[in-house]
């Protein structure tokens, strides 16, 4: 028994990660079916969205998300594409980070031409911009004084779409997709001045700064993460790739847990059973 | 002429200009102010661009030198250095910089090669490197999240059960477990983030002050 709980306690860390590697792939070749229980701030953001914006408005689409945790919002992007095609929303997209043109191209814009949007008439894209919190300060104040070209090089003025949109009042919301604190940076330029809603879109680690924003009413809600992405395209009722991977960050998570708590049982064991706790713990 | 451009009181000139009619701006809705905060704002947009060739460039010039280091046999300045024999490394850096750039300025960032190499190389680098660092994570957390003394067994119970609340498989098991999670989100880290921020803006709006009012000289005159 003894030898069991020490070997435990000094387990390798390899079989750790095999196990933890093994849970997150095996979903993808048998499906779990967890249950997806929506998360309030998610309902609150999809309520705004599906009650409050009025159908065929202009919707500012940010895309700040750096590629590295495009495993986390590639399925939320492409569900938000195809959910503002369904609702007629004109599009203007722009991205304060330079991956944004990559997934403007690759999960946004191929929802628009399944949809026949037309360029220029439903949807713009005025690529990357940089500055960051400057340059979406700028954007809030005029897209024609900070910008003369779209990203495909048209003249602002002669995109039929942008006659009159110019400042963040033209717009009825904005979707902020970020890894960074770029939906932060529209909180504060363009929530606080000019009272547009934001919908952060954030990787996971970003929940807990925005959970604040919406408890403090600043923002209608927020998707974040693996979980807000699933939830939004099982929301929409898509086939995305999103509410599988909740299946395998469900069962990543449980055999982590797992080994946590019997880790910790082995501890225990260890310590009441009169073994010096200052050894027990591992190889760092 | 060249002295009278490093005066530290036309750096500091500059900065109570900047800081002045951005943080006016938003204090009074007049129209000189948001004209010349607009003004200002441009010109840090065009420095925020320029400042990627910078990083180019410097990034260029330093590895470089580094597989300069890294190719010396061990003796004269570089003896000793950790680098030395590691100029693969720097080499591949180098490569793909210039070769990245090169793509993009020649065939343009919409051509198939640029694109392929934005799509299959760099995203899966980019992502592999985040997946990494989540194996580093659970490794972590496996030898950490051990309830040793009362305060790690407070963070262990915190860590766990927002762990079961972030993902369906809590609720699966015990509806109680996103009701004690979300508590845990939505009052400990939220009380405790917003008081960090509250203190940061304070201290941001105090910095702002201290560059209007001529103060801060430690970022134009080299710590004075």
């Amino acid at each position: 028994m003894s030898s069991i709980i020490d070997k435990f306690e000094n387990l390798d860390r390899r079989i750790l990660l095999w196990a933890v590697v093994i849970c997150v792939t095996l979903p993808y070749f048998i499906p779990v079916g967890l249950p997806i229980p929506y998360e309030p701030w998610v309902l609150d953001a999809i309520d705004f969205m599906e009650n409050e914006v009025p159908d065929g408005a202009t919707v500012l689409l940010d895309l700040s998300a750096a590629l590295r945790v495009i495993t986390e919002l590639e399925g939320g992007m492409q569900a938000t594409g195809w959910y503002f095609t369904q609702r007629g929303f004109k599009v203007v997209g722009t991205c304060f980070y330079p991956d944004g043109v990559f997934e403007w191209y690759n999960f946004i814009e191929p929802e628009f031409i399944k949809a026949g949007y037309v360029y220029g008439e439903d949807y713009v894209f005025l690529g990357y911009i940089p500055g960051e919190s400057t340059g979406v300060d700028r954007l809030a104040k005029s897209i024609r004084d900070l910008i003369s070209v779209d990203y495909e090089g048209n003249k602002i003025e002669d995109l039929p779409m942008m006659a009159d949109i110019d400042k963040a009042e033209d717009f009825a919301f904005v979707m902020a997709f970020g890894s960074g604190w770029t939906p932060g940076s529209y909180i504060t330029n363009w929530y606080l001045p000019y009272g547009i809603p934001i919908i952060p879109f954030s990787h996971m680690y970003g929940l807990s700064g925005y959970l604040s924003s919406w408890m403090a009413g600043f923002i209608p809600g927020t998707i974040c993460g693996v979980r807000g992405s699933g939830e939004w395209a099982n929301y929409l009722g898509l086939p995305s790739t999103a509410v599988t991977m909740l299946d395998s960050v469900g069962l990543g998570h449980a055999i982590m847990i797992l080994f946590i708590i019997l880790g910790n049982i082995a501890m225990l064991i260890e310590k009441y059973g009169g073994k010096d706790t200052e050894s027990i713990g591992g190889s760092p | 002429m060249s002295s009278l451009i490093r005066r530290k009181e036309i750096t500091i000139a500059i900065m109570l200009f900047c800081a002045f009619f951005v943080f006016a701006d938003r204090a009074y809705k007049a129209p000189i102010l948001l004209d010349t905060s607009k003004w200002v704002q441009k010109w840090v947009l065009a420095i925020s661009a320029v400042t990627m060739i910078v990083t180019f460039i410097s990034s260029i010039i330093r590895n470089t030198r580094r597989i300069q280091t890294s190719l010396s046999e061990g003796d004269g300045p570089d003896a000793g250095s950790s680098i030395v024999g590691q100029w693969f490394y720097y080499g591949t850096t180098l490569v793909a910089s210039v070769l990245t750039v090169a793509v993009g300025l020649t065939m343009g960032i919409q051509s198939n090669p640029y694109q392929w190499m934005y799509q299959y190389v760099f995203q899966n680098l980019a992502t592999a490197i985040a997946s990494f660092l989540g194996l580093f994570y659970i490794g972590a957390a496996f030898r950490a999240f051990r309830a040793r003394t009362a305060e790690a067994a407070i963070l262990l119970i915190c860590g766990v059960t927002v762990m079961l609340t972030t993902n369906p498989f809590g609720e699966a098991i015990w509806s109680g477990f996103p009701v004690i999670g979300s508590w845990f989100l939505n009052w400990v880290s939220i009380g405790s983030r917003r008081g960090m921020g509250l203190a940061s803006s304070v201290g941001t709006v105090a910095l702002a002050i201290r560059v209007i009012l001529g103060y801060e000289r430690s970022v134009s005159a080299g710590g004075e």
